[in-house]
C-alpha cells in the first residue's frame, strides 16, 4: 500500500489529544457522600464495573481507530499490485497544467515523484520507454533501465505546451507493451492512470484579439473551475496607461472583455488576471499591435490597383520593390508578378504569383464569367457575381486546392510546399472592371489571409522557430537569454517577446503566449484509435502494477465505527 | 426566623402518653395526685389519709371510700439534635435544617411552659443546656445552637450513658446513618420516653445527580470508594435507600415511635408541624 500524500500523516500527531481529551474526560471526579455503607451495599451488587471499564477504554479504542482511518483517509492511499512484465512505457504529462501548484508543491514534482516510487514497485530488469506528453509529445527514453529513467526525470522540466491528445495518441500507439499515463488529467489512453492533484482552481487568458478597423482590442477569459469566478481583468499598453474590468466567469465557461478606442499607436497590448490562483503562467496574454509585429508583405512589380488594396489593409506592412534581391528581411509574404525560378529558391517564403508560369496555365479567355468562390477562405464578406474581363484557366495539381473557378474551371489554386504556401492567381483585374468594384480591397484581403492561419505575429508556447540555412540565427528570449539556431528548430516555451536577429541584425519580434487551454484536439480522439491502441498493447502474459484506491473503503470503515461507537456510547448511558 | 417562629405559633406540643414522673406541673400523669380531675372511689385502706374519705358515701353506703384526682406533672422535653459531619450535607444543607427544626421545637417547649434540655449527638451526647423553661431562655438558646458545628461521627450509643431523661418527648433529629438505633430506641422506650424520630435527608441523597467515574468520599470517616455510576447503578443505590428508610420506618412503628421523615427541601415549619404531631 502506498500513499499518494504522505504528509496527510502528519494528521496523526493530533492522535495523542484524543487520548489526552478522553482521559480528562473520564477523570475521576471526587465527591463527598453522607453515608457510604449504602453506597458500599451497591458496590458489592455492581459485578459489572469490570466490564464497563472495558467498555471505557473500548470507546477509547474505537476513537482512536477512527481517527487513525481518518488520517489514513487523508493521506490518500492505494494498493499496488506487483508488476509482472518485461517492459512498460511510462508516459509523464509535462504539459502547462501540470505546472499548477498545490500545497507548496507542482502537480509536475509529484508526478515525478510518483513516477520514482512506482520504479520502485517494478523488478530490477524491467526495460521503459518513458513518454513526454506537451504538443508533440515524444518518446525521450527507450528500453532504458530503471536507474537510467530515474536520472533522466531529474532533468526533465515541465514545459508550458498544451497537450495534443492526437499527438500522443499516435506516439503511443507504437508502444508494443502496457502504458502508465501520469497526469492530471482525466486522459482516455493508456493501460494505467496515476492521477495527480485535485481539480484545477484556475482561470486562464485563453485569446486575445485586435480589431484594426474598430479599433477594438477583445480578450477571451476561461475559468477552469467547477464554480463561477469574478475575475479583475487588466489591460495595459507599453506607456503604462491600463483599465479594468470586472468579469463574472460560469464554471468551465469561456467570457470574452473586450476595450473600444485603443490607440492604434500602441505596440504591445497586455492583459493579465488580478487574482492568483494555481497556475500563473497563463494569467498574463501579450497582443502584438506594433508595425514590428506586423506581417511583412513584398510586393514585388508594379501593379497600382493591388498597392492601393494593399495599402488599405491596416494590419499588414507592405515594402515595394521593383526587383527581389537578396537581403536579410524575412517576409512573411512575397507577392511577384511572375514565377522566378531563381528567386523563389531565394525567397523560401509564402508567394503569392499574379502570373501563373506558362505550364499551368491551359487557356487564356475573354467574357463574363461568375467566378465562383469554393473555398471557405475567401467567401469572407465576398460577392464576385457579373466579373467580366480576361482571366485564364489554370491545372491545379492533386495536392493544390481550388480557391475559385469560373465555368468550372480553375482560377486561383494554392499549395503547400516545404518552404511554405504558394498560390497561383489567374485573374486578369488590369483588363477588367474587378478593381474598380469595393469588392477588390476584400478579395486581396481575403486571399492574404489564406496564407496566415494565425493572427499576426502570436506564437503559443511549444510552438517551432526553424532556422533559414546558411544564416546565423539568434534569438533572445524574454529571459535575456541567448540562443544561437543551427539546423535544430527551437521550442518557443517560455512567454514573452523574442527578438530575432540574423547575422548580428534585428530582424524580427516574436510574441509567445501561453497555450489557449489545457488540451487541445480531444475531439480528433475516437473510440476506434483508443480501441486500436488498446488491441496492439495487449499481448503476452503481463501484469501490470495495477493500483486501487482505497479512500472510499476506509471513509466507509470510518462510518461502520462510528456507528459502532454510538452503540457501545448507548449502552453505557 | 421571625416569619419561622410565627408559622408555628399556634402549634401546641403534647405527650401521647401520661407522664409518670417528674415534678409537679400542668400535664396529666399516668399516677394519682391533688389536683382538681376526679378519677374515682376506692374502699378504704388502712394507712390511707382520712382527710380523703368521702363522708357523703359513707352516709350512703355506711362503707368508707377514698376520692381519688389523678396527678398533674410537669412536662420535659429533650431535643437531641446530630452533629456529626454527615449532617452537614446536601442543598439545601441538613444541618441547616436540623437548626431550624430543633429551634422551632424549642420555642414550642418553652413557650408552653415545658421543660427544655437540649443536646448535641456528636461522638458523645453533649449538652447545650438543660433543664430550661419559660420563653426567656430562647434568646440565649438561638446562639447556642446556631455556633454549634457538624464534625465527626455519630456514636448514638451514647444517649444510653445518659440517665438524667426526665419524662416526657425526646426528639431526635438525625440523618440515621447509624447502625445501632434499635438498641437506642428501645432504651429510650424502657425510660418511658415518647420518643419522635426527624430523620432528614437532602434530595442529593435520595437521587445522586452524579455521573461516570466517581471517588466517594465519605464526610465522616474519610473512606473511599471507587465507583462508575450510571443509570442502572443510580437505579440500585436508589432502591438501596428507600429499603434503608422503609427499615427506619419500621424500627420505629413497632416501637410505637412517631417517625417523621422529611427532605430538606420541606418547609422547616411543615417538619415542626409533623414532629408536634400537628399533621
Amino acid at each position: 500500500m502506498r500513499f499518494l500524500q504522505p504528509l496527510g500523516w502528519l494528521l496523526a500527531l493530533l492522535l495523542p489529544l484524543i487520548v489526552v481529551l478522553h482521559f480528562q474526560k473520564q477523570q475521576v471526579v471526587e465527591k463527598k457522600v453522607s453515608y457510604l455503607r449504602i453506597w458500599d451495599q451497591v458496590i458489592q451488587e455492581i459485578e459489572g464495573a469490570k466490564s464497563r471499564k472495558i467498555n471505557r477504554y473500548l470507546l477509547l479504542l474505537l476513537q482512536l481507530l477512527i481517527g487513525l482511518f481518518i488520517v489514513v483517509a487523508f493521506a490518500r492511499p492505494i494498493w499496488v499490485s506487483d508488476f509482472q512484465g518485461e517492459k512498460v512505457t511510462v508516459a509523464l504529462d509535462c504539459s502547462m497544467s501540470m505546472q499548477s501548484e498545490e500545497q507548496d508543491y507542482s502537480r509536475f514534482e509529484k508526478a515525478k515523484q510518483e513516477l520514482e516510487n512506482y520504479l520502485k514497485e517494478m523488478p530490477q530488469n524491467v526495460k521503459i520507454d518513458l513518454v513526454l506528453l506537451k504538443s508533440t509529445s515524444k518518446v525521450i527514453l527507450k528500453d532504458a533501465g530503471k536507474n537510467e529513467v530515474k536520472e533522466k526525470i531529474n532533468t526533465i522540466n515541465c514545459t508550458n505546451e498544451i497537450l495534443d491528445m492526437e499527438k500522443a495518441v499516435d506516439v503511443l500507439s507504437s508502444a508494443s507493451c502496457p502504458i502508465i499515463v501520469i497526469s492530471d488529467k482525466e486522459l482516455p489512453f493508456g493501460d494505467r492512470q496515476i492521477h495527480i492533484g485535485g481539480s484545477l482552481e484556475n482561470l486562464g487568458i485563453t485569446s486575445g484579439v485586435y480589431d484594426y478597423y474598430s479599433q477594438t482590442a477583445l480578450c477571451r477569459v476561461k475559468n477552469y473551475c467547477s464554480k463561477s469566478q469574478t475575475v479583475v481583468l487588466q489591460m495595459k499598453d507599453e506607456q503604462g496607461r491600463r483599465e479594468v474590468q470586472k468579469l463574472d466567469i460560469p464554471p468551465f465557461a469561456e467570457v470574452d472583455a473586450n476595450w473600444t478606442y485603443i490607440s492604434p499607436e500602441t505596440k504591445i497590448l497586455e492583459f493579465s488576471i488580478q487574482e492568483s490562483d494555481m497556475l500563473p503562467v497563463d494569467n498574463t496574454f501579450l497582443l502584438p499591435m506594433g508595425k514590428e509585429y506586423q506581417k511583412k508583405i513584398l510586393l514585388v512589380g508594379d501593379d497600382y490597383y493591388l498597392e492601393k488594396a494593399l495599402s488599405s489593409i491596416p494590419y499588414i506592412n507592405v515594402e515595394k520593390r521593383k526587383q527581389i534581391n537578396h537581403q536579410n528581411q524575412k517576409y512573411d509574404l512575397i507577392i511577384m508578378q511572375k514565377d522566378y525560378q531563381a528567386e523563389r529558391d531565394f525567397s523560401k517564403n509564402n508567394v503569392w504569383y499574379l502570373i501563373p508560369p506558362e505550364e499551368k496555365i491551359v487557356e487564356e479567355k475573354v467574357g463574363q464569367a461568375e467566378p465562383i468562390i469554393l473555398s471557405n477562405l475567401l467567401t469572407k464578406n465576398l460577392d464576385l457575381s457579373n466579373y467580366s474581363g480576361e482571366y485564364e484557366t489554370i491545372i491545379a495539381e492533386n495536392d493544390e486546392e481550388v480557391l475559385m473557378t469560373a465555368m468550372g474551371e480553375p482560377l486561383i489554386v494554392m499549395g503547400n510546399n516545404k518552404e511554405g504556401k504558394y498560390l497561383y492567381s489567374a485573374l486578369k483585374w488590369h483588363n477588367s472592371s474587378l478593381p474598380l468594384l469595393p469588392q477588390f480591397p476584400i478579395l486581396v484581403e481575403n486571399i492574404i489571409n489564406c496564407f496566415f492561419t494565425r493572427d499576426d505575429n502570436q506564437y503559443q508556447s511549444g510552438d517551432y522557430l526553424y532556422p533559414i540555412e546558411g544564416r546565423k540565427m539568434k534569438i533572445v528570449g524574454p529571459t535575456g537569454s541567448k540562443e544561437t539556431l543551427e539546423k535544430v528548430p527551437l521550442i518557443l516555451d517560455t512567454p514573452g517577446i523574442y527578438q530575432i536577429t540574423i547575422d548580428d541584425d534585428p530582424v524580427q519580434s516574436l510574441i509567445v503566449n501561453p497555450p489557449s487551454g489545457i488540451l487541445c484536439n480531444e475531439a480528433k480522439i475516437t473510440e476506434e484509435m483508443l480501441s486500436n491502441n488498446k488491441e496492439t498493447n495487449f499481448t503476452g502474459n503481463i501484469k501490470l502494477p495495477s493500483s486501487v484506491g482505497l479512500m472510499k473503503g476506509i471513509v466507509m470503515l470510518v462510518l461502520v465505527l462510528l456507528v459502532v461507537e454510538w452503540q457501545v456510547f448507548k449502552g453505557e448511558n | 426566623m421571625q416569619h419561622f417562629l410565627q408559622e408555628i405559633e399556634n402549634i401546641v406540643l403534647s405527650a401521647r402518653k401520661r407522664l409518670i414522673k417528674g415534678p409537679v406541673g400542668n400535664k396529666k400523669s399516668r399516677g394519682y395526685g391533688a389536683s382538681h380531675d376526679f378519677h374515682g372511689h376506692r374502699l378504704y385502706m388502712p394507712g390511707d389519709d382520712i382527710r380523703k374519705i368521702d363522708w357523703k358515701s359513707y352516709a350512703r353506703t355506711e362503707d368508707f371510700y377514698i376520692r381519688e384526682y389523678t396527678a398533674e406533672r410537669q412536662m420535659q422535653v429533650n431535643i437531641i439534635l446530630d452533629k456529626s459531619a454527615s449532617m452537614d450535607f446536601g442543598e439545601p444543607n441538613k444541618w441547616h435544617m436540623a437548626q431550624m427544626v430543633a429551634l422551632g421545637l424549642s420555642y414550642l417547649t418553652l413557650k408552653q411552659m415545658d421543660i427544655l434540655s437540649v443536646f448535641t449527638l456528636g461522638d458523645r451526647l453533649e449538652v447545650i443546656r438543660e433543664q430550661m423553661k419559660g420563653k426567656k431562655f430562647f434568646p440565649e438558646l438561638v446562639p447556642m445552637i446556631e455556633k454549634t458545628v457538624p464534625d465527626g461521627c455519630i456514636n448514638i450509643k451514647s444517649i444510653m450513658e445518659w440517665d438524667r431523661l426526665g419524662s416526657g418527648i425526646t426528639f431526635i433529629i438525625s440523618d440515621f446513618f447509624v447502625q445501632d438505633l434499635a438498641h437506642v430506641l428501645d432504651y429510650l422506650c424502657s425510660r418511658g420516653q415518647e420518643v419522635v424520630i426527624l430523620q432528614l435527608l437532602s434530595p442529593q441523597e435520595l437521587d445522586p445527580n452524579y455521573e461516570k467515574e466517581l471517588k466517594l468520599v465519605d464526610i465522616e470517616t474519610g473512606e473511599t470508594r471507587f465507583i462508575y455510576l450510571d443509570k442502572k447503578t443510580k437505579e440500585l443505590y436508589q432502591e438501596k435507600i428507600r429499603f434503608f428508610l422503609e427499615e427506619c420506618k419500621n424500627l420505629c412503628e413497632c416501637r410505637d415511635i412517631k417517625y417523621v421523615f422529611c427532605t430538606t427541601d420541606t418547609s422547616p415549619a411543615a417538619v415542626v408541624a409533623r414532629g408536634a404531631g400537628v399533621v
